[in-house]
Protein backbone atom coordinates (compact mmCIF):
# COMPACT_ATOMS: atom_id res chain seq x y z
CA UNK A 1 0.00 0.00 0.00
CA UNK A 2 3.02 2.88 1.05
CA UNK A 3 5.04 1.27 -1.84
CA UNK A 4 1.67 2.12 -4.13
CA UNK A 5 1.27 5.65 -2.70
CA UNK A 6 5.11 6.30 -3.45
CA UNK A 7 5.39 5.34 -7.14
CA UNK A 8 2.36 7.54 -7.30
CA UNK A 9 4.26 10.19 -6.11
CA UNK A 10 7.34 10.04 -7.64
CA UNK A 11 5.29 9.51 -11.31
CA UNK A 12 3.34 12.34 -10.46
CA UNK A 13 6.03 14.44 -9.64
CA UNK A 14 7.08 14.56 -13.46
CA UNK A 15 3.57 15.17 -14.07
CA UNK A 16 3.00 17.99 -11.90
CA UNK A 17 4.17 21.35 -13.86
CA UNK A 18 5.87 23.42 -10.63
CA UNK A 19 7.84 19.79 -9.60
CA UNK A 20 8.87 19.65 -13.06
CA UNK A 21 9.87 23.20 -13.24
CA UNK A 22 12.24 23.13 -9.89
CA UNK A 23 13.48 19.87 -11.46
CA UNK A 24 14.50 21.07 -14.45
CA UNK A 25 15.42 25.01 -13.64
CA UNK A 26 17.03 24.16 -10.26
CA UNK A 27 17.96 20.79 -9.69
CA UNK A 28 19.63 19.54 -12.52
CA UNK A 29 21.46 22.96 -12.42
CA UNK A 30 22.57 22.52 -9.25
CA UNK A 31 23.91 18.59 -9.68
CA UNK A 32 25.42 20.27 -13.09
CA UNK A 33 27.33 22.70 -11.17
CA UNK A 34 28.52 20.57 -8.23
CA UNK A 35 29.69 18.07 -10.95
CA UNK A 36 31.77 20.23 -12.98
CA UNK A 37 33.31 22.24 -9.84
CA UNK A 38 34.45 19.46 -8.41
CA UNK A 39 35.86 17.77 -11.09
CA UNK A 40 36.90 21.12 -12.18
CA UNK A 41 39.04 22.04 -8.65
CA UNK A 42 40.12 18.60 -8.15
CA UNK A 43 42.16 17.79 -11.66
CA UNK A 44 43.23 21.40 -11.69
CA UNK A 45 44.76 21.37 -8.37
CA UNK A 46 46.39 17.42 -9.18
CA UNK A 47 47.56 19.63 -12.37
CA UNK A 48 48.91 22.34 -9.88
CA UNK A 49 50.61 19.92 -7.51
CA UNK A 50 52.80 18.43 -9.75
CA UNK A 51 53.62 21.36 -12.12
CA UNK A 52 54.67 23.23 -8.55
CA UNK A 53 56.12 20.47 -7.46
CA UNK A 54 53.76 20.79 -4.22
CA UNK A 55 51.84 17.87 -3.08
CA UNK A 56 49.82 20.10 -1.26
CA UNK A 57 49.08 22.96 -3.88
CA UNK A 58 45.46 24.29 -4.85
CA UNK A 59 44.37 26.65 -6.55
CA UNK A 60 43.73 29.12 -3.57
CA UNK A 61 47.13 28.26 -2.07
CA UNK A 62 48.98 29.89 -5.12
CA UNK A 63 46.39 33.00 -5.47
CA UNK A 64 44.42 31.89 -8.27
CA UNK A 65 41.14 31.73 -6.98
CA UNK A 66 42.24 35.06 -5.12
CA UNK A 67 42.11 37.08 -8.11
CA UNK A 68 38.71 35.85 -8.56
CA UNK A 69 37.56 36.62 -5.05
CA UNK A 70 38.55 40.36 -5.03
CA UNK A 71 37.68 40.66 -8.72
CA UNK A 72 34.05 39.44 -7.03
CA UNK A 73 33.64 41.68 -4.29
CA UNK A 74 34.89 44.64 -6.32
CA UNK A 75 32.23 43.78 -8.58
CA UNK A 76 29.80 43.22 -5.41
CA UNK A 77 30.67 47.01 -3.92
CA UNK A 78 30.93 49.09 -7.05
CA UNK A 79 27.90 47.17 -9.03
CA UNK A 80 25.50 46.75 -6.30
CA UNK A 81 23.32 49.91 -8.13
CA UNK A 82 23.18 47.90 -11.17
CA UNK A 83 19.39 45.29 -11.76
CA UNK A 84 19.88 42.06 -10.33
CA UNK A 85 19.83 41.05 -13.52
CA UNK A 86 22.99 41.81 -14.92
CA UNK A 87 24.52 41.55 -11.17
CA UNK A 88 23.99 37.83 -11.74
CA UNK A 89 25.49 37.29 -15.36
CA UNK A 90 28.11 39.92 -14.94
CA UNK A 91 29.16 38.45 -11.69
CA UNK A 92 31.18 34.95 -13.17
CA UNK A 93 32.52 37.25 -16.29
CA UNK A 94 34.12 39.58 -13.75
CA UNK A 95 35.20 36.29 -11.53
CA UNK A 96 37.19 34.39 -14.57
CA UNK A 97 38.87 37.88 -15.57
CA UNK A 98 39.64 37.75 -12.34
CA UNK A 99 41.46 34.56 -11.91
CA UNK A 100 42.90 35.12 -15.61
CA UNK A 101 44.92 38.50 -13.97
CA UNK A 102 45.99 37.42 -10.59
CA UNK A 103 47.42 33.70 -12.39
CA UNK A 104 49.05 36.17 -15.30
CA UNK A 105 50.10 38.78 -12.51
CA UNK A 106 51.77 35.36 -10.31
CA UNK A 107 53.06 33.95 -14.20
CA UNK A 108 54.80 36.84 -14.71
CA UNK A 109 55.62 37.75 -11.10
CA UNK A 110 57.32 34.32 -10.32
CA UNK A 111 59.61 34.29 -14.06
CA UNK A 112 61.27 37.50 -12.42
CA UNK A 113 61.91 35.19 -9.15
CA UNK A 114 64.23 32.77 -11.25
CA UNK A 115 66.69 32.28 -8.43
CA UNK A 116 64.01 31.10 -5.73
CA UNK A 117 62.52 27.37 -6.19
CA UNK A 118 58.99 27.72 -5.42
CA UNK A 119 58.92 31.53 -7.46
CA UNK A 120 55.19 30.62 -8.30
CA UNK A 121 53.97 29.59 -4.49
CA UNK A 122 55.82 32.57 -3.06
CA UNK A 123 54.07 35.48 -6.17
CA UNK A 124 50.62 33.28 -5.03
CA UNK A 125 50.70 34.09 -1.70
CA UNK A 126 52.06 38.10 -2.21
CA UNK A 127 49.11 38.35 -5.06
CA UNK A 128 46.22 36.30 -2.22
CA UNK A 129 47.21 38.31 0.89
CA UNK A 130 47.09 42.00 -1.49
CA UNK A 131 43.80 40.51 -2.64
CA UNK A 132 42.59 39.48 1.11
CA UNK A 133 43.98 43.31 2.04
CA UNK A 134 41.84 44.84 -0.66
CA UNK A 135 38.58 42.54 0.28
CA UNK A 136 39.09 43.39 3.98
CA UNK A 137 39.27 46.88 3.46
CA UNK A 138 36.10 46.60 0.95
CA UNK A 139 34.01 44.56 3.53
CA UNK A 140 34.80 47.78 5.84
CA UNK A 141 34.20 50.30 3.84
CA UNK A 142 30.90 48.83 2.43
CA UNK A 143 27.82 48.86 3.82
CA UNK A 144 25.48 46.22 5.10
CA UNK A 145 23.55 44.86 2.77
CA UNK A 146 26.86 44.73 0.20
CA UNK A 147 28.50 43.05 2.64
CA UNK A 148 26.40 40.20 3.50
CA UNK A 149 26.42 39.70 -0.34
CA UNK A 150 30.44 39.75 -0.50
CA UNK A 151 30.13 37.20 2.35
CA UNK A 152 27.64 34.83 0.79
CA UNK A 153 29.62 34.77 -2.23
CA UNK A 154 32.75 34.34 -0.59
CA UNK A 155 31.48 31.20 1.15
CA UNK A 156 30.63 30.01 -2.32
CA UNK A 157 27.63 28.55 -3.21
CA UNK A 158 26.47 25.73 -6.21
CA UNK A 159 22.77 27.39 -6.19
CA UNK A 160 23.79 30.23 -8.27
CA UNK A 161 23.98 29.46 -11.41
CA UNK A 162 21.16 28.63 -13.83
CA UNK A 163 21.37 27.80 -17.73
CA UNK A 164 22.26 30.48 -19.05
CA UNK A 165 25.31 30.76 -16.77
CA UNK A 166 25.93 26.93 -17.46
CA UNK A 167 25.37 26.68 -21.00
CA UNK A 168 28.56 28.97 -21.41
CA UNK A 169 30.59 28.24 -18.76
CA UNK A 170 29.99 23.70 -18.93
CA UNK A 171 30.96 23.17 -22.27
CA UNK A 172 34.33 25.53 -21.81
CA UNK A 173 35.30 24.09 -18.42
CA UNK A 174 34.86 20.42 -19.59
CA UNK A 175 36.78 20.63 -22.93
CA UNK A 176 39.53 22.14 -20.68
CA UNK A 177 39.48 19.24 -18.35
CA UNK A 178 39.17 16.90 -20.91
CA UNK A 179 42.56 18.51 -22.46
CA UNK A 180 44.05 18.43 -18.66
CA UNK A 181 43.62 14.93 -18.35
CA UNK A 182 45.09 14.35 -21.52
CA UNK A 183 48.63 15.06 -20.35
CA UNK A 184 49.32 12.40 -17.40
CA UNK A 185 52.28 11.04 -19.34
CA UNK A 186 54.08 14.50 -19.31
CA UNK A 187 53.02 15.45 -15.67
CA UNK A 188 54.57 11.98 -14.74
CA UNK A 189 57.89 13.21 -15.81
CA UNK A 190 57.82 16.67 -14.00
CA UNK A 191 57.43 14.86 -10.41
CA UNK A 192 61.04 14.74 -11.13
CA UNK A 193 61.27 18.31 -11.94
CA UNK A 194 61.12 19.99 -14.92
CA UNK A 195 65.04 19.21 -16.42
CA UNK A 196 64.20 15.35 -15.56
CA UNK A 197 61.32 16.36 -17.79
CA UNK A 198 63.16 18.01 -20.48
CA UNK A 199 65.69 15.28 -20.80
CA UNK A 200 62.42 12.78 -21.36
CA UNK A 201 61.28 14.80 -24.64
CA UNK A 202 58.90 18.05 -23.08
CA UNK A 203 59.01 21.17 -23.87
CA UNK A 204 58.77 22.19 -20.36
CA UNK A 205 58.35 25.99 -20.66
CA UNK A 206 56.12 25.88 -23.14
CA UNK A 207 53.96 23.03 -21.50
CA UNK A 208 54.70 25.21 -17.87
CA UNK A 209 52.51 28.11 -19.59
CA UNK A 210 50.12 26.39 -21.25
CA UNK A 211 48.91 24.16 -18.21
CA UNK A 212 48.95 27.51 -15.59
CA UNK A 213 46.62 28.86 -18.17
CA UNK A 214 44.28 26.30 -18.27
CA UNK A 215 44.51 25.44 -14.74
CA UNK A 216 43.34 29.57 -14.49
CA UNK A 217 40.72 29.30 -16.96
CA UNK A 218 39.37 26.01 -15.38
CA UNK A 219 39.66 27.65 -11.73
CA UNK A 220 37.69 31.10 -12.94
CA UNK A 221 34.94 29.28 -14.11
CA UNK A 222 34.39 27.11 -11.21
CA UNK A 223 34.68 30.13 -8.91
CA UNK A 224 32.50 32.43 -10.82
CA UNK A 225 29.66 29.84 -11.47
CA UNK A 226 30.13 28.17 -7.51
CA UNK A 227 32.24 31.15 -5.44
CA UNK A 228 35.48 29.90 -3.12
CA UNK A 229 35.27 26.86 -2.56
CA UNK A 230 38.18 25.54 0.22
CA UNK A 231 39.56 21.82 0.56
CA UNK A 232 38.42 20.06 -2.29
CA UNK A 233 41.22 20.74 -5.05
CA UNK A 234 43.52 20.12 -2.47
CA UNK A 235 42.59 17.10 -0.93
CA UNK A 236 41.05 14.95 -3.50
CA UNK A 237 44.04 13.91 -5.36
CA UNK A 238 46.16 13.85 -2.53
CA UNK A 239 44.29 11.41 -1.33
CA UNK A 240 44.00 9.57 -4.35
CA UNK A 241 47.84 9.53 -4.54
CA UNK A 242 48.00 8.06 -1.14
CA UNK A 243 46.04 5.03 -2.08
CA UNK A 244 46.60 4.58 -5.52
CA UNK A 245 50.10 5.47 -6.39
CA UNK A 246 51.27 8.84 -8.52
CA UNK A 247 50.85 7.84 -12.06
CA UNK A 248 48.42 10.87 -13.60
CA UNK A 249 47.57 9.09 -16.14
CA UNK A 250 45.32 7.62 -13.56
CA UNK A 251 44.95 10.20 -11.03
CA UNK A 252 43.46 12.92 -13.48
CA UNK A 253 40.26 10.72 -14.58
CA UNK A 254 40.24 9.53 -10.99
CA UNK A 255 40.03 13.17 -9.49
CA UNK A 256 37.40 14.37 -11.72
CA UNK A 257 35.22 11.66 -10.60
CA UNK A 258 35.87 11.94 -7.19
CA UNK A 259 36.03 15.83 -6.85
CA UNK A 260 32.46 15.87 -8.70
CA UNK A 261 31.09 12.73 -6.31
CA UNK A 262 32.76 14.62 -3.29
CA UNK A 263 30.57 18.18 -4.26
CA UNK A 264 27.62 15.43 -4.82
CA UNK A 265 27.85 14.90 -1.14
CA UNK A 266 28.11 18.31 -0.36
CA UNK A 267 24.81 18.83 -2.06
CA UNK A 268 23.13 15.82 -0.29
CA UNK A 269 23.76 16.69 2.78
CA UNK A 270 22.81 20.65 2.22
CA UNK A 271 19.57 18.83 0.95
CA UNK A 272 19.41 16.31 4.17
CA UNK A 273 20.27 19.69 6.58
CA UNK A 274 17.05 21.35 5.22
CA UNK A 275 16.11 23.46 2.63
CA UNK A 276 18.22 26.28 3.67
CA UNK A 277 21.22 25.46 1.90
CA UNK A 278 23.97 24.65 3.92
CA UNK A 279 27.20 27.03 2.46
CA UNK A 280 29.76 24.82 0.92
CA UNK A 281 33.12 26.32 1.51
CA UNK A 282 31.91 25.80 5.34
CA UNK A 283 31.28 21.73 4.50
CA UNK A 284 34.36 21.22 2.17
CA UNK A 285 36.39 23.13 5.23
CA UNK A 286 34.38 21.04 8.23
CA UNK A 287 35.32 17.73 6.04
CA UNK A 288 38.86 18.57 4.57
CA UNK A 289 40.29 20.06 7.44
CA UNK A 290 40.66 17.03 9.78
CA UNK A 291 41.81 15.45 6.66
CA UNK A 292 44.33 17.64 5.84
CA UNK A 293 45.84 17.68 9.48
CA UNK A 294 45.86 13.88 9.00
CA UNK A 295 47.56 14.26 5.59
CA UNK A 296 50.46 16.73 6.50
CA UNK A 297 51.47 14.39 9.39
CA UNK A 298 51.57 11.40 6.87
CA UNK A 299 53.21 13.60 4.55
CA UNK A 300 55.97 14.24 7.32
CA UNK A 301 56.23 10.67 8.65
CA UNK A 302 57.38 9.64 4.81
CA UNK A 303 59.56 12.59 4.41
CA UNK A 304 61.14 11.54 8.12
CA UNK B 1 81.06 9.80 -32.63
CA UNK B 2 80.83 13.50 -30.25
CA UNK B 3 82.20 16.49 -31.21
CA UNK B 4 82.82 19.46 -29.58
CA UNK B 5 83.77 22.53 -30.95
CA UNK B 6 84.67 26.48 -29.85
CA UNK B 7 81.95 25.31 -26.58
CA UNK B 8 81.85 28.90 -25.25
CA UNK B 9 79.60 28.70 -21.96
CA UNK B 10 78.90 31.58 -20.27
CA UNK B 11 81.75 32.30 -17.45
CA UNK B 12 81.95 28.69 -17.74
CA UNK B 13 83.12 26.94 -20.33
CA UNK B 14 86.02 28.64 -22.41
CA UNK B 15 86.82 27.48 -26.37
CA UNK B 16 86.82 23.88 -25.48
CA UNK B 17 87.57 21.61 -28.43
CA UNK B 18 87.13 17.99 -27.97
CA UNK B 19 85.90 14.78 -29.30
CA UNK B 20 84.85 11.05 -28.66
CA UNK B 21 84.61 7.41 -30.96
CA UNK B 22 81.19 5.50 -30.80
CA UNK B 23 81.67 3.15 -28.33
CA UNK B 24 84.32 5.07 -26.22
CA UNK B 25 84.47 5.30 -22.26
CA UNK B 26 85.26 9.17 -21.48
CA UNK B 27 85.75 10.08 -17.94
CA UNK B 28 85.78 13.88 -17.10
CA UNK B 29 87.84 14.83 -14.63
CA UNK B 30 88.89 18.15 -12.65
CA UNK B 31 88.28 20.23 -9.97
CA UNK B 32 85.52 21.32 -7.74
CA UNK B 33 83.90 23.98 -10.65
CA UNK B 34 86.19 23.36 -13.08
CA UNK B 35 83.09 22.93 -15.48
CA UNK B 36 82.19 19.50 -15.76
CA UNK B 37 78.69 19.50 -14.81
CA UNK B 38 77.98 23.07 -17.26
CA UNK B 39 79.84 21.13 -20.39
CA UNK B 40 77.41 17.45 -19.38
CA UNK B 41 74.16 20.03 -19.39
CA UNK B 42 75.43 21.57 -22.73
CA UNK B 43 75.88 18.19 -24.54
CA UNK B 44 72.80 16.74 -23.14
CA UNK B 45 71.02 19.20 -24.63
CA UNK B 46 69.78 21.21 -21.54
CA UNK B 47 71.80 24.65 -22.17
CA UNK B 48 72.38 26.56 -24.55
CA UNK B 49 75.88 27.38 -25.64
CA UNK B 50 76.72 30.94 -26.41
CA UNK B 51 79.23 29.87 -29.28
CA UNK B 52 80.40 26.61 -31.19
CA UNK B 53 78.39 23.52 -30.81
CA UNK B 54 78.35 20.03 -30.17
CA UNK B 55 77.68 17.06 -33.03
CA UNK B 56 76.91 13.60 -32.10
CA UNK B 57 76.54 11.01 -35.36
CA UNK B 58 76.73 14.44 -37.32
CA UNK B 59 73.43 15.48 -35.41
CA UNK B 60 73.76 19.06 -34.19
CA UNK B 61 72.45 18.57 -30.64
CA UNK B 62 70.92 22.17 -30.40
CA UNK B 63 69.34 21.57 -33.72
CA UNK B 64 67.77 18.54 -32.39
CA UNK B 65 64.08 18.64 -30.67
CA UNK B 66 64.08 17.42 -27.10
CA UNK B 67 61.54 14.43 -28.36
CA UNK B 68 64.43 13.51 -31.25
CA UNK B 69 67.58 13.47 -28.28
CA UNK B 70 65.01 11.80 -25.42
CA UNK B 71 65.69 8.51 -28.25
CA UNK B 72 69.06 8.24 -28.09
CA UNK B 73 70.19 10.10 -25.20
CA UNK B 74 70.22 9.98 -22.01
CA UNK B 75 71.84 12.35 -18.85
CA UNK B 76 71.93 11.64 -15.04
CA UNK B 77 72.30 14.98 -13.45
CA UNK B 78 74.14 15.39 -10.36
CA UNK B 79 71.13 16.90 -8.42
CA UNK B 80 68.05 15.01 -7.80
CA UNK B 81 65.41 16.18 -5.04
CA UNK B 82 62.44 14.27 -4.14
CA UNK B 83 59.59 15.60 -2.58
CA UNK B 84 56.45 12.63 -3.99
CA UNK B 85 56.39 9.55 -2.02
CA UNK B 86 56.51 7.75 -5.69
CA UNK B 87 57.01 3.95 -5.33
CA UNK B 88 61.03 2.78 -6.72
CA UNK B 89 58.94 0.66 -9.85
CA UNK B 90 56.87 3.37 -10.58
CA UNK B 91 58.81 5.89 -11.13
CA UNK B 92 60.89 3.75 -13.58
CA UNK B 93 57.67 3.08 -14.97
CA UNK B 94 57.21 6.95 -15.97
CA UNK B 95 60.44 6.58 -18.07
CA UNK B 96 60.90 3.23 -19.36
CA UNK B 97 59.07 1.99 -22.48
CA UNK B 98 59.14 -1.86 -21.32
CA UNK B 99 58.63 -2.20 -17.40
CA UNK B 100 60.96 -5.28 -17.43
CA UNK B 101 64.24 -4.47 -15.88
CA UNK B 102 67.01 -5.90 -18.03
CA UNK B 103 68.83 -8.30 -16.48
CA UNK B 104 72.23 -6.28 -16.98
CA UNK B 105 71.37 -3.76 -15.48
CA UNK B 106 69.73 -5.28 -12.79
CA UNK B 107 72.85 -7.00 -12.30
CA UNK B 108 74.81 -3.67 -11.64
CA UNK B 109 72.56 -1.90 -9.90
CA UNK B 110 70.91 -4.13 -7.85
CA UNK B 111 67.51 -2.18 -7.00
CA UNK B 112 65.22 -5.08 -7.32
CA UNK B 113 65.03 -5.42 -3.03
CA UNK B 114 63.89 -1.72 -2.70
CA UNK B 115 61.59 -1.34 -5.60
CA UNK B 116 58.32 -1.02 -3.36
CA UNK B 117 59.71 1.20 -1.47
CA UNK B 118 59.26 4.87 -1.56
CA UNK B 119 62.19 7.32 -2.92
CA UNK B 120 61.55 9.25 -0.16
CA UNK B 121 62.88 6.53 2.30
CA UNK B 122 66.30 5.87 0.06
CA UNK B 123 70.11 5.99 1.07
CA UNK B 124 71.64 8.35 -0.52
CA UNK B 125 73.45 5.39 -2.66
CA UNK B 126 70.47 3.52 -3.19
CA UNK B 127 68.78 6.44 -4.81
CA UNK B 128 71.23 7.28 -7.17
CA UNK B 129 71.12 3.79 -8.25
CA UNK B 130 67.94 3.92 -8.95
CA UNK B 131 68.45 7.51 -10.99
CA UNK B 132 71.12 5.62 -12.70
CA UNK B 133 68.72 3.06 -13.45
CA UNK B 134 65.84 5.80 -14.86
CA UNK B 135 68.65 7.51 -17.18
CA UNK B 136 69.40 4.42 -18.97
CA UNK B 137 66.29 2.77 -19.26
CA UNK B 138 64.66 5.83 -20.54
CA UNK B 139 66.42 5.00 -24.09
CA UNK B 140 67.20 1.17 -23.30
CA UNK B 141 66.02 0.21 -27.08
CA UNK B 142 68.84 2.42 -28.32
CA UNK B 143 71.48 1.42 -25.84
CA UNK B 144 70.66 -2.13 -27.06
CA UNK B 145 71.34 -1.22 -30.51
CA UNK B 146 74.36 0.73 -29.55
CA UNK B 147 73.82 4.02 -30.54
CA UNK B 148 72.77 5.45 -27.57
CA UNK B 149 75.08 9.13 -25.88
CA UNK B 150 74.83 8.22 -22.25
CA UNK B 151 76.07 11.17 -19.81
CA UNK B 152 76.07 10.48 -16.37
CA UNK B 153 77.41 13.12 -13.35
CA UNK B 154 79.16 11.38 -10.94
CA UNK B 155 77.31 8.42 -10.85
CA UNK B 156 79.39 6.66 -8.50
CA UNK B 157 78.51 9.66 -5.59
CA UNK B 158 77.81 8.07 -2.58
CA UNK B 159 77.88 4.12 -4.19
CA UNK B 160 79.76 1.64 -1.82
CA UNK B 161 82.74 0.03 -3.89
CA UNK B 162 81.26 -2.93 -4.65
CA UNK B 163 78.33 -0.85 -6.43
CA UNK B 164 80.61 1.36 -8.18
CA UNK B 165 82.72 -1.36 -9.45
CA UNK B 166 79.62 -3.17 -10.76
CA UNK B 167 78.77 -0.03 -12.06
CA UNK B 168 81.87 0.54 -14.25
CA UNK B 169 81.71 -2.78 -15.29
CA UNK B 170 78.49 -2.32 -16.58
CA UNK B 171 78.99 1.25 -18.18
CA UNK B 172 82.10 -0.53 -20.09
CA UNK B 173 79.73 -3.38 -21.43
CA UNK B 174 77.48 -1.16 -22.94
CA UNK B 175 80.21 0.74 -24.83
CA UNK B 176 81.19 -2.64 -26.14
CA UNK B 177 77.71 -2.84 -27.84
CA UNK B 178 78.77 0.76 -29.18
CA UNK B 179 77.37 3.37 -26.94
CA UNK B 180 79.34 6.35 -26.16
CA UNK B 181 79.91 7.12 -22.62
CA UNK B 182 80.81 10.55 -20.56
CA UNK B 183 80.65 10.57 -17.01
CA UNK B 184 82.20 12.32 -14.34
CA UNK B 185 83.48 11.20 -11.42
CA UNK B 186 86.63 11.60 -8.50
CA UNK B 187 88.01 8.78 -8.30
CA UNK B 188 91.48 8.20 -10.14
CA UNK B 189 92.29 4.76 -9.58
CA UNK B 190 88.86 3.94 -10.90
CA UNK B 191 89.61 5.88 -14.94
CA UNK B 192 93.08 4.07 -14.63
CA UNK B 193 90.99 0.79 -14.45
CA UNK B 194 87.92 1.52 -16.94
CA UNK B 195 88.58 4.41 -19.47
CA UNK B 196 88.93 4.62 -23.01
CA UNK B 197 89.90 8.30 -22.74
CA UNK B 198 90.18 11.12 -19.87
CA UNK B 199 89.11 14.72 -20.36
CA UNK B 200 90.75 17.09 -18.04
CA UNK B 201 89.57 19.83 -17.03
CA UNK B 202 90.06 23.14 -14.98
CA UNK B 203 88.42 26.75 -15.05
CA UNK B 204 86.40 26.25 -18.16
CA UNK B 205 89.22 24.69 -19.83
CA UNK B 206 89.69 21.62 -21.27
CA UNK B 207 93.55 21.39 -20.09
CA UNK B 208 94.04 17.61 -21.07
CA UNK B 209 92.56 15.03 -23.37
CA UNK B 210 93.45 11.51 -24.28
CA UNK B 211 94.35 8.00 -23.52
CA UNK B 212 94.42 6.66 -20.24
CA UNK B 213 98.30 6.49 -19.95
CA UNK B 214 98.95 9.43 -21.83
CA UNK B 215 96.88 11.94 -19.75
CA UNK B 216 96.87 10.22 -16.05
CA UNK B 217 100.33 10.75 -15.52
CA UNK B 218 101.60 12.19 -11.93
CA UNK B 219 103.07 15.49 -13.29
CA UNK B 220 99.56 16.01 -15.19
CA UNK B 221 97.47 15.34 -12.46
CA UNK B 222 99.63 17.02 -9.78
CA UNK B 223 99.06 20.22 -11.81
CA UNK B 224 95.41 20.17 -12.62
CA UNK B 225 94.06 19.12 -9.02
CA UNK B 226 96.42 21.25 -7.33
CA UNK B 227 97.43 18.68 -4.82
CA UNK B 228 100.55 16.03 -5.08
CA UNK B 229 99.79 12.62 -6.89
CA UNK B 230 101.88 9.71 -7.05
CA UNK B 231 102.05 6.23 -8.58
CA UNK B 232 103.29 3.23 -7.16
CA UNK B 233 102.61 -0.74 -8.10
CA UNK B 234 100.80 -2.94 -5.66
CA UNK B 235 102.03 -6.46 -4.74
CA UNK B 236 99.90 -7.36 -7.92
CA UNK B 237 101.70 -5.13 -10.35
CA UNK B 238 99.38 -2.87 -11.09
CA UNK B 239 99.58 0.84 -10.83
CA UNK B 240 97.97 2.62 -8.21
CA UNK B 241 97.65 6.61 -7.99
CA UNK B 242 97.66 8.35 -4.25
CA UNK B 243 97.05 11.19 -3.67
CA UNK B 244 98.09 13.56 -0.88
CA UNK B 245 98.73 17.49 0.13
CA UNK B 246 102.81 17.98 0.16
Amino acid sequence: MLGGLNTDKQANMFLDPVELRIFWQLRIPLVITALIVGAGLAVSSAVLQVLLRNPLADPGIIGISSGASLAAALFLVFGSTLPFLYIQYLLPVFCFFGALLSTTAIYFISKRLTGIHSGVILAGIAISTLSGAIIGWLHFLSDAQTMLNMIFWLIGSLNQADWKVLLVAAPILVLSLGYLMCQGRALNWLYFGASSAQLAGLNVPQFHKIMLLTCALVVGIAVSIAGSIAFVGLLVPHMLRNFFGFDNRFILPASALLGAIVLMVVVLIGRVAGDASVPVSMLTATLGGPIFLYSILRLNRQMS
Amino acid sequence: MLVIENLTFSQRLDNINVYAKSGQFVHLLGPNGAGKSSLLQIVSGLGVPDTGRVTFDNGDIAQLTMIELARFRCFQEQQQSHIFAITVRESLSFFAQDLVMPAMLENALEIQPFMTRSLLTLSGGESRRVQIARALLQIWPMIEQGQALILLDEPSQGLDFRHQHLLLSCLVELTKLGNTVLMSHHDLNISTQYADRVWLMRSGVMEHFGDVKDVMTPAILSEIFDCQVREFNDSAGNSILQTYLP
